[in-house]
């Protein structure tokens, strides 16, 4: 299922929150929606679950439109807002079943359904509780539930993890990592970059509207840094290490941390494997050698200013 | 060894489960929030005490031999006062207070975020209230009936009052949903629910006045009959078309379903006012109905609403999203007709304006093909055609002026703020300048230029008499015609251009779109 951003603009007012913004994401990917507040996230995510309408451009959900055919999209996408809905007198379960009863999920399967989705998200404890008792994780998974009670192959959330202690912040990712494994195209959106980072295959940074760079997480650091960077682990004679990589051509850089070498390699995958190489054939004892990854905070911080609308 | 469970024990828990299967979704979750909410059981407790203590106090509070035999009508009365309280003000809103606390921005997933379409969220929200009521009246219902056994009143005075309260309770709790979904702030909302809702009581109390008047006569006919409820059911309709619209995405042809119905209640009721217009006069006029405002009825009936959808039309937007364009008819004629049925500032315009014209046509028809013993007044008609003028000239206007403003400053559904703010200054403004230079020898009590822009003028000048003068109502009308012609030939461009954008895309382009994006890698 692949989930397609094409030129989006929308503006409320004198505001553009939304300037021709465009990226993709498909089935299994868990993309994480990057950026300062008052970028536009969502209002992405709004217009990707067909509850505005843009300007110009338009999302498609599986190659259906969501602004031609949005009853069409809407069956395809879960929708986790930043707050969940406060309806009075109602039990947990009772809102469950609603929404399983509002997708026509007919009984005896609603039953079994709003029961496999509870036992999911954990929530069979609680599943008699009134939602306006319910602590900010709980409200959460309710949230996450009954994005989940259609089945939709596209999640879309926004700020989940907001507000949430740690625990409940751990469980939602093992969650978002079984959906993920699921196949279900994930759009997330947070603030908190570290734990974004551990479950995101691939991320969008926005700022002010406008695109800043979108990919999966390899192609995000090849774009954030020209050079490879590498982490040599020797077993011994680290300076020695570090003068034999200065004289090699490709190398840009070294620096030597604490027992480690870090590399900057000009090149691509086949460079590396020849310095590997090169290393073991000049006698070095290699402990590790990993191509390090720049964390989404660093791609971040290196992508945007910090501009807010 | 296990028994297999009755037969008919298992048919029913299949039908019950068929039954639930189509329940509307969000009747179900009223009903079930209902009866956990303590506002809800108060009511109904209240209602049982209340009764049970009226029906004491009427048997015994009767002294004297006459009031024993009347005893019935007086509690009767007590308890139909109370429950109109109930039907018309303490149900509505509490209906209406649901209906705003999800309309919220956090709750629009009730709205939106559902495969449920719009039609089936207001049917639910309704049936939910009216079910509600329904307890209400079960509670009430039979105390009701049981003022009969203390005399004075008979059984069919009894259910028809009840079954008149009824259709109030749905016009009312439409109603209410309909002002809590009003787009704006909690303000707007409530200023709109209170004018409404002092309207619809005089309304109310106006139609219980002539059907007790009518039961104490005996219904002569049914015409007479449909003559008191389709006033009801008619404005059930309109809320309740225009609650849907008010619920649609906003990428929806929300106003389709609002035009349809107003058009096709203009012809409805002109279809029962022409075809038997003989019977209605005949009727109308043995049961002392004057026969003569008959076309002068049926125009004040219709033109407010024709005027408020001006108002709204130039509200609505200029262009529209795939979603309406890919619906829009191919044959042009058909396109025409669309384009004044489909959302939309210039085809609303168009619309209203159009309809505004038959209505008029309509009483016109209606005058000259009156039997010659009823006399009509085509001067009746004068003062709501003014008004009518005003309007369109006051709206056209905003939305000239709202066309010229960059799109960044004013949104199109604000337009009506523009309008607001060019009533108030066209009304006080002339009056302003007239003061600077003619002082206090200003003659309020003669119709003078500078009360031309001004509609309020001519409302206190009508109600009141003061400064009402033929001549001056010439000078109106041509100056009114001119401002609407004038406005309407400057709108010309909006009309066509808008007309012209009124087209289906390619259908060839939207799929190779679609296609090629498929095909595309993630």
């Amino acid at each position: 299922m692949l989930v397609q951003i094409t030129e989006l603009n929308k503006s409320y007012g004198a505001t553009k929150a939304v300037d021709n913004l465009s990226f993709s994401f498909g089935s299994g990917e868990v993309y994480g929606f990057v950026g300062p507040n008052g970028a536009g996230k969502t209002t992405t995510m709004r217009v990707l679950c067909g509850l505005e309408e843009p300007q110009s451009g338009d999302c498609f959900v599986g190659g259906v439109s969501v602004l031609e055919y949005p009853e069409q999209a809407q069956r395809m996408v879960g929708y986790v807002p930043d707050n969940l809905p406060v309806h009075r007198d109602v039990s947990v379960h009772e809102y469950l079943d609603f929404f399983a009863r509002v997708h026509k999920v007919k009984n005896p399967r609603r039953r079994k359904v709003v029961e496999e989705i509870e036992d999911f998200t954990n929530l069979m404890g609680i599943r008699d509780k009134p939602l306006t008792g319910l602590s900010k994780g709980m409200k959460n998974r309710v949230s996450v539930a009954r994005a989940l009670i259609h089945d939709p192959p596209v999640l879309v959330m926004d700020e989940p993890a907001s507000g949430l202690d740690p625990r409940a912040r751990i469980e939602l990712r093992d969650l978002l990592k079984v959906l993920s494994k699921q196949g279900k195209a994930i759009l997330i959106s947070s603030h908190i970059l570290t734990e974004l980072g551990e479950i995101c295959t691939g991320a969008v940074f926005i700022e002010k509207g406008k695109l800043l760079r979108a990919g999966s997480m390899e192609e995000l650091n090849r774009q954030t840094s020209e050079h490879r960077i590498l982490s040599i682990r020797p077993l011994d004679y680290p300076e020695k290490l570090q003068r034999h990589l200065l004289l090699q051509p490709h190398v840009a850089d070294v620096r030597l941390l604490e027992g480690e070498v870090e590399v900057d390699l000009k090149g691509e995958d086949e460079e590396c494997c020849k310095l590997l190489t090169d290393l073991c054939a000049q006698g070095f004892n290699i402990l590790e050698f990993r191509p390090r990854r720049a964390n989404l905070e660093q791609i971040f911080m290196t992508v945007t200013k910090g501009h807010v609308q | 060894m296990t028994t297999a469970p009755p037969l008919a024990s298992s048919l029913a828990t299949s039908l019950l489960e068929r039954l639930d299967n189509h329940l509307n979704p969000i009747l179900v979750k009223e009903l079930r929030q209902a009866v956990k909410n303590r506002v809800v059981l108060g009511i109904l407790s209240f209602f049982l005490l209340f009764q049970l203590l009226m029906l004491v106090l009427g048997v015994t509070a009767s002294s004297s031999e006459q009031e024993l035999w009347s005893g019935g009508v007086r509690v009767f009365t007590a308890q139909q006062m109370i429950l109109l309280f109930t039907i018309l003000t303490a149900l509505p809103a509490y209906a209406g207070t649901r209906m705003l606390g999800e309309r919220t921005d956090p709750d629009s997933d009730l709205m939106f975020l559902t495969t449920l379409s719009p039609a089936s969220i207001i049917w639910g929200k309704l049936l939910g209230c009216l079910t509600l009521g329904f307890l209400v009246f079960s509670v009430c219902a039979p105390f009701m009936t049981l003022a009969y056994l203390l005399r004075g009143i008979d059984l069919l005075t009894i259910f028809v009052i009840l079954a008149f309260d009824l259709l109030l309770m749905l016009l009312t709790m439409q109603f209410a949903l309909f002002s809590a979904l009003l787009p704006g702030g909690l303000l707007i909302k409530r200023i709109a629910a209170g004018i409404g809702f002092i309207g619809l009581l005089l309304f109310s109390y106006f139609l219980m006045f002539v059907f007790a008047r009518s039961i104490e006569t005996g219904f002569g006919d049914l015409l007479e009959a449909l003559f008191l409820i389709v006033p009801i059911l008619g404005l059930f309709g309109y809320f309740l078309v225009y609650s849907i619209a008010l619920v649609s995405a906003p990428s929806a042809n929300s106003m389709f379903i609002v035009r349809t119905y107003m058009a096709l209640a203009v012809v409805v009721v002109a279809l029962m006012l022409v075809l038997p217009i003989t019977t209605l006069a005949g009727l109308t006029s043995s049961r002392g109905f004057p026969a003569e405002v008959v076309p002068t009825l049926f125009v004040y009936c219709f033109a407010p609403f024709f005027c408020i959808q001006i108002l709204v039309s130039v509200c609505e937007r200029d262009h529209w999203g795939p979603r309406i364009t890919r619906t829009i008819p191919r044959w042009l004629i058909v396109r025409g007709i669309a384009f004044l049925f489909y959302s939309g500032s210039a085809g609303g315009v168009l619309y209203s304006a159009g309809m505004l014209a038959v209505t008029f046509a309509i009483a016109g028809y209606l005058a000259f093909t009156a039997p010659s013993t009823v006399a009509y007044d085509t001067q009746d008609l004068f003062p709501i055609l003014i008004l009518v003028l005003y309007t369109y000239c006051f709206c056209i206007t905003g939305w000239l002026l709202r066309s010229l403003l960059p799109p960044t400053q004013l949104r199109p559904e604000n337009t009506w703020i523009l309008v607001a703010i060019l009533l108030g200054v066209l009304s006080a403004l002339p009056n302003v300048i007239a003061y600077s230079i003619h002082g206090d020898r200003m003659n309020q009590d003669s119709f003078a230029w500078w009360n031309l822009t001004n509609p309020f003028y001519f409302i206190s000048s009508r109600i009141t008499g003061i400064g009402h003068r033929g001549s001056h109502d010439d000078v109106l009308s041509v100056f009114l015609g001119l401002w609407a012609a004038g406005v309407t030939f400057l709108a010309l461009p909006q009309f066509f251009g808008q007309f012209f954008r009124f087209a289906r895309p390619q259908a060839e382009v939207v799929y190779e779109r679609a296609q090629v994006i498929n095909e595309l890698p993630a």
